[in-house]
């Protein structure tokens, strides 16, 4: 099973996309990074449930809270 | 023992403060946001949700909500973060030294200046009076919502809407900052008034523990940093993170407190209905108390009130009530009542602006403020032993 990792530009900002994505039933972890290409420490959100759950659909969604999945550090 | 003194701290908190800080203490004893674990990932995720419920509670987003040390730390990140070359300040003369210190400190720091502005029980000479201190050079509007020693409250919405009026194209706007150390948890502030930055102190009005606050933005004016440091996040750059609210939060936060502050927010916000009434019910609550103590020390010779809450006036006021004994300086009437079990702070307040304002700058005022667990029946008790000081 593959679980979507996505990047996320600080710790709250993985929490408030793990509290919004848990609300659409879409469960996630939020796990440190290290070595991303967005450099240095850092903080990421595993996605869990595998293949139904696009990366386009969940960045569709983090969207709407102001959570963007492309950042910059 | 009657406490009195909610404006300095709210003592006894809601149980289920209690509660949050002893669990949090075992349950969430990793430091947050530094490691990976799953100890640590917890105590991420409890802190997070406090936030949430701060933000909620002031319509803010979670990102902008800050965790501070107390109020006086975030009003000094945000005054001295809107700090430029040659500022200028407008502030009201009910201000706390919390605001009034900072504002004086940056203005020096960076060739500035400031300018106190007259409040008023009239609203619109309050507003007159604050657009009249704005000039060109003015960086910031800070003002209290209302004041720790006479309570009268701030036209805010008004003063928010005065601010965005004066900025007009402006490539700098005046930033509002709102010290809400004596209105969070009773006065419906929300950011969507207008207000850029909001400051509150967690342990008054919001029941959380001391040793907490909140800084709160609407993040449309950048601030500079005043404090450096470790933040758990992008720790490869030698520079403080843009990205908030790390950027404002340097430094190991004060874990078991915050999460202590949002089941402190919980109670305000009367999650737990069989508690408390929600925060229209404190204010209502607070300020019938202060219209009872009002009625029952008005009449007595040698009494003066310096601000006499009344059905007629209440919405003008926070639940704080200044007094005097003639003939009796205020930190003696206050020892004099701790002798007797009942506990008011005399003094200035830190906060001369306001006691030169009334006149009381030489003695100070006593200080009566209750909360939402102070009864009616110990409110009569501190009457009565008023009543016995003159005899």
């Amino acid at each position: 099973m593959n679980n979507l990792i996505i990047d996320m530009k600080s710790l709250t900002q993985a929490e408030k996309a793990k509290a919004f994505l848990a609300k659409k039933n879409i469960p996630s972890v939020v796990e440190r990074s290290f070595g991303s290409s967005s450099s240095g420490c850092g903080f990421v959100l595993r996605i869990l449930g595998g293949a139904e759950t696009s990366r386009g659909e969940v960045c569709a969604l983090l969207k709407m809270v102001g959570v963007n999945c492309d950042i910059s550090r | 023992m009657i406490y009195l003194d909610n404006a300095a701290t709210t003592y006894p908190k809601p149980l289920q403060v209690y509660r949050a800080w002893q669990r949090a203490m075992g349950a969430y004893g990793a430091n947050p946001g530094r490691s990976g674990h799953k100890f640590s990932v917890d105590s991420a995720a409890a802190v997070f949700e406090s936030r949430a419920k701060c933000a909620e509670l002031f319509g803010a987003e979670p990102e902008n909500t800050v965790f501070t040390l107390n109020c006086t730390h975030g009003l000094n990140m945000a005054i001295k973060g809107v700090a430029r070359r040659g500022a200028h300040y407008v502030v009201s003369d009910l201000e706390h030294n919390a605001v009034i210190r900072p504002v004086h400190a940056a203005a020096e720091q960076y060739g500035g200046s400031y300018t106190i502005f007259e409040t008023s029980d009239d609203e619109e000479e309050t507003l007159w009076n604050a657009e009249r201190a704005i000039s060109p050079d003015t960086v910031a509007l800070v003002c209290t919502a209302a004041s720790n020693v006479i309570g009268l409250r701030t036209p805010i919405k008004e003063l928010a809407s005065l601010c965005i009026r004066k900025s007009g194209r402006r490539s700098n706007g005046i930033c509002f900052i709102v010290d809400a150390a004596q209105g969070a948890g009773t006065l419906p502030l929300k950011m969507s008034d207008g207000i850029n930055i909001l400051c509150a102190a967690g342990h008054k009005g919001l029941y959380g523990p001391m040793g907490t606050g909140l800084m709160i933005t609407d993040g449309s004016f950048p601030l500079k940093t005043i404090i450096e440091g470790g933040t758990g996040s992008a720790s490869e750059s030698l520079v403080q993170p843009e990205f908030m609210p790390d950027r404002f939060e340097s430094g190991t936060i004060n874990t078991a407190g915050v999460i202590a502050l949002g089941a402190g927010v919980d109670f305000i916000m009367r999650r737990d209905r069989r508690q408390s009434a929600g925060m229209a019910g404190i204010l209502s609550h607070e300020l019938a108390l202060c219209k009872r103590f009002c009625a029952g020390v008005r009449g007595m010779s040698g009494v003066t009130l310096y601000n006499d809450i009344t059905p007629e006036n209440e919405e003008r006021y926070a639940p704080v009530v200044s007094f005097n004994i003639d003939g009796m300086p205020s930190v003696q009437t206050a020892a004099f009542l701790s002798d007797k079990g009942i506990y008011m702070r005399g003094g200035l307040h830190c906060a001369p602006l306001a006691h030169k304002k009334i006149g009381t700058l030489d003695g100070g005022t006593v200080r009566f403020s209750p909360s939402v667990f102070t009864s009616s029946g110990e409110v009569d008790a501190v009457i009565r032993i008023l009543a016995g000081i003159k005899q």
